[in-house]
């Protein structure tokens, strides 16, 4: 048989695809498999370094290169599928602009806030760097400093910096860029359940009935779990699926029910749904009188602006989340009043859809699935609004079982992972505890080997708070890494720019490309990314995934890791704790910091032979320094519900979901016989509260800040689009991504478009009370927004959207609401 | 003779079962891109063979903008590099 070698890598391509969807290829096909291949490609597994979703991805390297890349065929996750962006994973790499030197501002040789960015040292970047940082401690202490992460950092990089901000510096100011995404759902879980994170988990997917996305375009911001939604739903004629947004988009192609709703209107069909329910007597009364309290919340509450907005002025119980007991007599008359006719005013849907709604879930014999991103999230009342659909959950009993379950969906590799289980926020610590109360930081100081008394206890500067506190100019040492976040922040204008611009500050900006904020920022450090270190990420169903270094960075880039390490090393103890402290541990007299914090026994107790020869970080600092954190971290959750396996277990398999208990992964939680930790005979057990009961929160429908007037006459809506991963700082640099989707458009209804006089194609200039951007219209595109709302896309570097964002947030989790506030369109 | 690079690369396409067969026919119409498989399900099974210069993803685009099409996977891609005088038989 004459076979050139093109068809058979083409026919080899063929099977793995094949396989993988389970069709059956022509024999003529398949023959070929048994044509040997000759490649010299070497293959090793890592978690996609995108979204939540944690699909494993098999990266060939050849030459020091990554030249190929494969859905990891024996992922669970992913099952050997790759969605377009993990497609061209491994090009992220190797755009032409990377960072491969410190960069400083400079005039004359020196630093200069208005310099130019001229090259430098690592040396001399700790050097300016430390200078600045021991200078603003000096004078305005430990406030004054600060740092904004990750939910892309590692979980051995958010641990390291967690530690060198909290008991090093003594700063609470850190906080990740997951603030932004998922902060109002990890509000929700810990007001209704006590502990973090999904209770379900994507095996949920192939057991489900009907599937319910509140506010979610899974089509392109989770293709890969749309296509096992999309496996479900075609190959089990009875599956259901319902999408709901403020407009249309892809997922609603495979919608049997597809809800166009009013911003904010979210509020009021949950509460119908639970008052349908009762109405109806589908209430699981076994299931709520044994596992549920009824709780009502504190209602006008603000929206998290500034204290002298008028907005927030006019609250009555400002940022409170006071909940107070409720009988079961309160909670029905108080959902009462959102009758099918109400909630269908309030949202614009139709009677008839919201029944249906309705009926899935209050029908025992269906299983549903809920599904929610930042639409729920992104939200002036997310954190009640991510609690109304466990009510509802709770209501019927449907949760913690085989395809019956609330998922709260995450946007990053690592939010899970790095954000929530390692506590980067401004007010927690490991495995969901919070610096506020002071068992846990007694825990935390003990782990870390620390005196009593380390861990400030006021809870630091969230992400909207900290720009704020830049422009203020009370937060002046400022290190922002693996983020890009003056392009991601809302009210860019009036709050980030001129916090990073303020002459009070020095901006230090870690990043592998010249992002929008490397721009804004005064020095610049050159980061390694993904395979070019070792590292760990968790995923949204709690999965916990490791991989090891696959090639070199690029010359001159230095993980994040090894910078928060080296830059600890510049600072004596004495310099960063007062003699209160250091008289309670005069062993650490005369160390520096690294040594306090890392060199500790723990960090340090696993030797370099243990490593992998390509392992950059633990050969520079001489121990397999990933291990030493990860075992670390691990043991503030072992034991106690959050049990993470032995660090070398995942290097050997696709990712385990904690709690790991003997070696063994939990798909249900707080479900007899699936989660170790309930106990026998409960049936369920929600034991992050302490007598095992979770809360059912009534929280009424409460109006946005901003609505739409004469003026500002249009709700503007931004988000993502499939090819492109948040700001773009990776996928604009993939040139086969920034061709198919180049720009960022204003998709807008036709009539819409017409009453302002501009074509499909015409740019546009859309203008908020706060700033205005510059782009073209779409009236046909893969968006659909009904009449009265633009979605906006913010990947864009050009089209900088969150100029025009108003950085309104929730009160509770502070989380900003980036789906919401009025603009007005006008021709260019 | 220069050498050429070629992209080689597989999809999964899942289509609504009822019009599998017109998808199929409008898929077979791109250049690019060969059928190796499908199934009852509605799952399209799609080879593209592309040059550096063609891009990938203009054909997953507009694959993925067909009607009936509800998503598309990418499974393997691989960049060879041909010397087109004198491609090896194996």
């Amino acid at each position: 048989m004459k076979l050139t070698r093109r068809a058979f890598v083409k026919a080899n391509a063929a099977i793995s695809a094949a396989a993988i969807a389970g069709v059956t290829l022509p024999a003529s096909a398949t023959n070929l498999i048994a044509v040997s291949d000759e490649t010299k490609i070497k293959w090793d597994k890592a978690p996609c370094r995108f979204c939540g979703t944690g699909c494993s991805v098999l990266v060939g390297t050849q030459g020091g290169k990554v030249v190929a890349t494969q859905g990891d065929p024996e992922a669970p996750v992913n099952k050997g599928l790759n969605c377009v962006k993990g497609y061209f994973l491994s090009k992220i790499m190797y755009g032409k602009d990377r960072l491969t030197t410190p960069l400083l501002r400079m005039k004359d040789g020196k630093f200069a806030k208005d310099g130019e960015f001229a090259p430098i040292s690592w040396d001399q970047a700790f050097d300016i760097m430390a200078e600045k940082w021991k200078t603003s401690l000096k004078a305005n202490g430990p406030t004054s400093v600060g740092m904004f992460g990750s939910g892309q950092w590692t979980v051995m990089e958010g641990y390291a910096a967690v530690k060198l901000m909290k008991a090093g510096f003594r700063s609470n100011n850190i906080d990740p860029n997951a603030r932004h995404c998922m902060a109002s759902a990890v509000g929700g879980f810990m007001r209704t359940f006590g502990i973090d994170e999904p209770m379900g988990c994507y095996d949920d997917f192939e057991e489900s009935d009907a599937f319910v996305l509140w506010g979610s375009n899974m089509a392109e911001m989770h293709p890969i779990l749309w296509t096992r939604i999309t496996d479900r739903r075609l190959s089990n004629p009875h599956v259901r699926v319902n999408v709901l947004s403020t407009y249309k988009h892809r997922s609603f192609e495979l919608a049997d029910t597809g809800v166009i709703f009013n911003p904010q209107s979210d509020l009021a069909m949950a509460n119908f749904i639970a008052n349908y329910i009762i109405q109806n007597d589908a209430v699981n009364w076994d299931f709520v009188n044994k596992h549920t309290h009824f709780k009502r919340t504190a209602t006008d509450i603000g929206y998290g602006l500034r204290d002298e907005h008028p907005m927030q002025a006019k609250a009555k119980n400002p940022n409170s989340g006071k909940m107070t007991a409720m009988t079961f007599e309160e909670y029905k008359a108080s959902v009462a009043e959102y009758t099918v006719e109400k909630a269908s005013e309030i949202s614009g849907v139709s009677v008839e859809k919201l029944i249906i709604l309705a009926k899935q879930y209050a029908d025992p014999n269906i299983k549903v699935m809920s599904l929610w991103t930042m639409g729920m999230n992104q939200h002036t009342r997310g954190v009640w609004m991510n609690s109304l659909v466990y009510n509802i959950h709770l209501l019927v009993g449907k949760i913690s079982q085989p395809g019956n379950g609330p998922f709260s969906l995450t946007g990053q590799p690592s939010a899970c992972g790095t954000a929530r289980e390692v506590g980067t926020f401004s007010h927690r610590l490991p495995a969901d505890m919070v610096v506020a109360n002071p068992k846990h930081r007694a825990i935390a100081e003990k782990i870390w080997k620390l005196p009593e008394g380390t861990i400030p206890p006021k809870p630091g500067l969230h992400a909207v708070a900290q720009n704020r506190a830049l422009k203020d100019g009370t937060l002046n040492a400022y290190w922002t890494m693996c983020n890009n976040n003056m392009q991601a922040a809302p009210n860019m204008m009036e709050e980030g720019l001129p916090g990073y611009r303020n002459p009070a500050n020095f901006i230090v900006c870690s990043d592998p490309y010249p992002t929008v904020t490397a721009q804004a920022s005064d020095l610049i450090l050159p980061t390694a990314m993904w395979v070019e270190k070792e590292g760990a990420y968790g995923n949204a169903e709690r999965r916990t995934q490791a991989w090891y270094q696959q090639v070199k960075p690029i010359e001159g880039a230095k993980s994040d890791l090894w910078q928060l390490m080296e830059f600890a090393k510049r600072f004596k103890i004495e310099e960063v704790w007062g003699e209160d402290l250091l008289a309670k541990m005069p062993e650490h007299r005369g160390k520096t910091m690294y040594d306090v914090l890392y060199k500790n026994g723990n960090v340090d107790a696993f030797p370099i032979s243990e490593a992998q020869e390509l392992n950059d970080d633990a050969h520079d600092q001489g121990y397999y320094v990933q291990k030493g954190l990860f075992e670390e971290y691990a043991t503030f959750g072992r034991g106690h519900g959050h049990d993470l396996a032995p660090y070398d277990m995942y290097h050997k398999v696709r990712g385990l979901r904690w709690p790991v208990v003997n070696g063994v992964e939990t798909k249900w939680r707080f479900a007899e016989g699936s989660d170790p930790y309930v106990g026998k005979g409960k049936g369920f057990e929600f034991y992050g509260k302490p007598d095992g009961k979770a809360n059912i929160i009534f929280a009424p429908y409460e109006a946005p800040p901003e609505v739409p007037n004469e003026e500002y006459d249009m709700w503007l809506c931004t988000g993502r689009v499939l090819e492109h991963w948040h700001s773009g700082s990776m996928t604009a640099r993939v040139p086969e991504l920034y061709r198919a989707m180049p720009d960022a458009l204003c998709y807008i209804h036709p009539d819409d478009a017409k009453k302002r006089n501009v074509r499909r194609g015409d740019e546009v200039i859309i203008e908020s009370l706060r700033g205005e951007v510059r782009c073209r219209v779409e009236t046909r595109g893969r968006n659909r927004p009904p009449v009265g709302l633009v979605f906006v896309p913010w990947f864009d570097a050009r089209v900088l959207i969150n100029k025009v964002c108003l950085d309104a947030t929730d009160p509770l989790s502070k989380q900003t609401d980036y789906k919401k506030c009025a603009i007005k369109i006008t021709k260019a | 003779m220069a050498e050429q690079e070629v992209h080689i690369s597989s999809l999964i396409i899942h289509v609504k079962p009822e019009h599998l067969v017109e998808v199929k026919n409008k898929i077979s119409a791109f250049p690019d891109a060969e059928i190796y498989g499908d199934s009852e399900e509605g799952k399209i099974i799609v080879v593209l063979e592309t040059s550096n210069q063609k891009f990938v993803t203009d054909i997953i685009d507009k694959i993925n903008n067909l009607e009936h099409v509800l998503s598309t996977s990418l499974v393997f891609h691989q960049i060879e590099t041909i010397d087109p005088s004198c491609e090896d038989d194996l």
